[in-house]
């Protein structure tokens, strides 16, 4: 038996998906979810086999629900555009149908899951830059039960914490397990810049720059935090400054 | 770098240009004094004085017509304006070479018999000037109204190829087809009237024969197509509100000048909130204004809505181009609202 969970904002995207499943004894549908957050809390409960997962989406997109679920059952995404196969594949996804899809397209896929079944492939945890560009808009962190959506504009700097990064903003300190090579990727460079091994800083927070006695420098923040530069981070700075 | 050489070229320009009027002038007006019997020396110390009040003047004349458009005031002004500078001129130089030559009384003598010529001359001088500088004026204007049509005409076609694409593109081609597919097996009415009212928004989309304005009846019956598919879409969760005021169908508006703002409504109400979604379509005659308020509702915290590319922007620039005008989008926030108000003026 496959258990099937199936989170898109559109019901009549599940009528039509439950209609061609049901033809398929193997397959139960679990759960009908209707959004990224009714998706995170819903995998939790009932636990399925295999997701049918669209993109765009209320708030959060697939790809940053996907982020944000501890052990993901295999995914299948189902979307009207097809911009994003590309990062469906980067994070692994079973199979990628573009709406309209046939029954006959729908059971390759499911072939395809039966045969990978035993070995499912990792998620992998690349970045997932925002649907909709490959510029990050946004970062959805987990604190608790809790779901924060925090665009990067509020992002007053970046820090790696061990595994982890923790993103500094006005709201508080949240922790992502990320690298910060990847936020550095995938942050717009026209302000954010990596001004230290560890620290990202966003340029519209600054207030001053230090210059200390042994050629070092820092940053002022207008939170008051004080962030050291290193030399590579001096000249990215000057060269952000001056662009 | 091209238009900043040319920009420094004609600086330069400029400079030469007007030293080389200095001295023609100058060297002009030396003539016809040492010419009626004065010293050389004297007549090239007028001349200078002279020559550099009429090109003081010149440039008066240069920073004020712009400011005014004899087109829209009449030439009330460009009368007044030389006569003005010429009573100046004649005193402020009288002033000056009296000034210069204060033991000279044969000169002072010469000075003031000359001062009607010296008038004459020098109302005729500006006078030439202004035509010259309101001609050009006038010209730069045509030429700025020509450019001005074919920029409103190409943002028309913009628009309508942009919509085109867009509608051939897949979030709403290819999830209606979806929304079609779904219905196909259990309700086929209601995909049977999915595909008419699919159908029916291309053929009112594609339109060929689109002027510069059409009736806002056609808009409507647009936007109500594409909302009722939209509420198709997405059930319950989407509630669509349209009022029109009695015989505002019958006023104009440029083609598919609302269709990026529903979009944008659509857009940042379904997918920047997860409740239910109202959508809220205005239309009112207003004096002379056919008016339309969109809104719907959204996050304040996502931020205040960007990306809005396109949508807004265009709506704004295609009503500055074909009224000149900026005041006649507006948009606003209040708490978790978003409205978009538009005024179209009526122009018979």
């Amino acid at each position: 038996m496959i258990r099937v969970a199936i989170i898109d904002d559109e019901p009549l995207a599940h009528e039509i998906l439950q209609e061609y499943l049901m033809e398929d004894k193997d397959i139960e549908v679990v759960g009908n979810y209707y959004n990224g957050f009714e998706g995170i809390k819903g995998i939790q409960e009932t636990n399925p086999d295999l997701i049918f997962l669209d993109i765009q989406m209320p708030k959060i997109n697939g790809f940053e629900m996907l982020e944000l679920i501890d052990n993901a059952p295999s995914v299948i995404f189902v979307t009207a555009f097809d911009t994003f196969a590309v990062k469906a594949f980067e994070v692994h996804a079973m199979d990628y149908l573009m709406k309209p899809y046939s029954k006959e397209r729908l059971s390759q896929a499911l072939l395809k899951y039966r045969s990978f079944r035993n070995e499912p492939p990792e998620l992998s945890n690349v970045a997932y830059a925002s649907a909709e560009s490959d510029i990050l808009e946004r970062v959805v962190v987990k604190t608790g039960n809790r779901i924060e959506v925090i665009p990067v504009h509020e992002i007053l700097y970046l820090a790696a914490e061990d595994d982890y990064v923790a993103i500094q903003t006005p709201k508080g300190k949240f922790l992502k397990l990320r690298t910060l090579k990847t936020f550095e990727q995938m942050l717009d460079p026209k302000y954010f810049v990596r001004v230290h091994r560890s620290y990202i800083i966003n340029l519209k927070e600054v207030t001053r720059i230090e210059n200390y006695e042994k050629g070092g420098q820092c940053v002022w923040l207008k939170s008051g935090a004080q962030i050291p530069v290193s030399k590579q981070g001096s000249h990215r700075l000057k060269v952000a400054f001056d662009s | 770098m091209k238009t900043m050489s040319n920009d420094l070229k004609s600086k330069q320009f400029n400079k030469w240009f007007w030293i080389g009027s200095l001295g023609i002038l100058t060297s002009g007006m030396s003539f016809l004094i040492s010419y009626y019997g004065q010293e050389w020396l004297l007549a090239i110390q007028d001349g200078f004085v002279y020559a550099t009040l009429l090109l003081i003047s010149t440039q008066v004349l240069l920073t004020v017509y712009p400011y005014f458009r004899p087109s829209f005031t009449g030439y009330k002004a460009a009368l007044v304006f030389p006569a003005i500078l010429t009573v100046s001129v004649v005193f402020v130089g009288r002033i000056l070479l009296i000034w210069l030559f204060k033991e000279d009384s044969a000169y002072r003598q010469f000075l003031d018999q000359s001062l009607p010529l010296r008038m004459a001359f020098v109302l005729l001088f500006l006078y030439g000037i202004s035509v010259l500088i309101l001609f050009r004026n006038e010209v730069e204007l045509a030429w700025q109204r020509k450019e001005h049509d074919s920029m409103t005409d190409k943002m028309t076609k913009e628009a309508e190829l942009f919509y085109l694409r867009q509608q051939l593109q897949p979030h709403f081609l290819f999830n209606s087809l979806n929304s079609i597919n779904a219905l196909v097996g259990k309700r086929p009415e209601e995909a049977r009237d999915m595909i008419q009212s699919l159908a029916d928004f291309f053929r009112l989309t594609i339109q060929k024969d689109t002027g510069i304005s059409e009736s806002f009846s056609k808009e409507w019956e647009r936007i109500v197509l594409y909302l009722k598919m939209e509420k198709v879409r997405f059930g319950d969760r989407l509630e669509v509100n349209m009022d029109m005021e009695e015989g505002a169908d019958a006023l104009l508006l440029p083609p598919l000048l609302l269709q990026p703002l529903v979009e944008n409504a659509i857009k940042f109400g379904l997918y920047g909130v997860l409740e239910k979604v109202v959508i809220r379509v205005n239309a009112s005659r207003n004096s002379n204004y056919l008016q339309v308020a969109i809104s719907n509702p959204y996050d304040p915290s996502n931020g205040f809505p960007k990306g809005t590319g396109f949508g807004l922007e265009s709506v704004r620039r295609r009503l500055y181009l074909l009224f000149g005008r900026n005041d006649l989008v507006k948009h606003q926030a209040h708490g978790d609202w978003f409205e978009v108000t538009l005024k179209i003026p009526q122009l018979s």
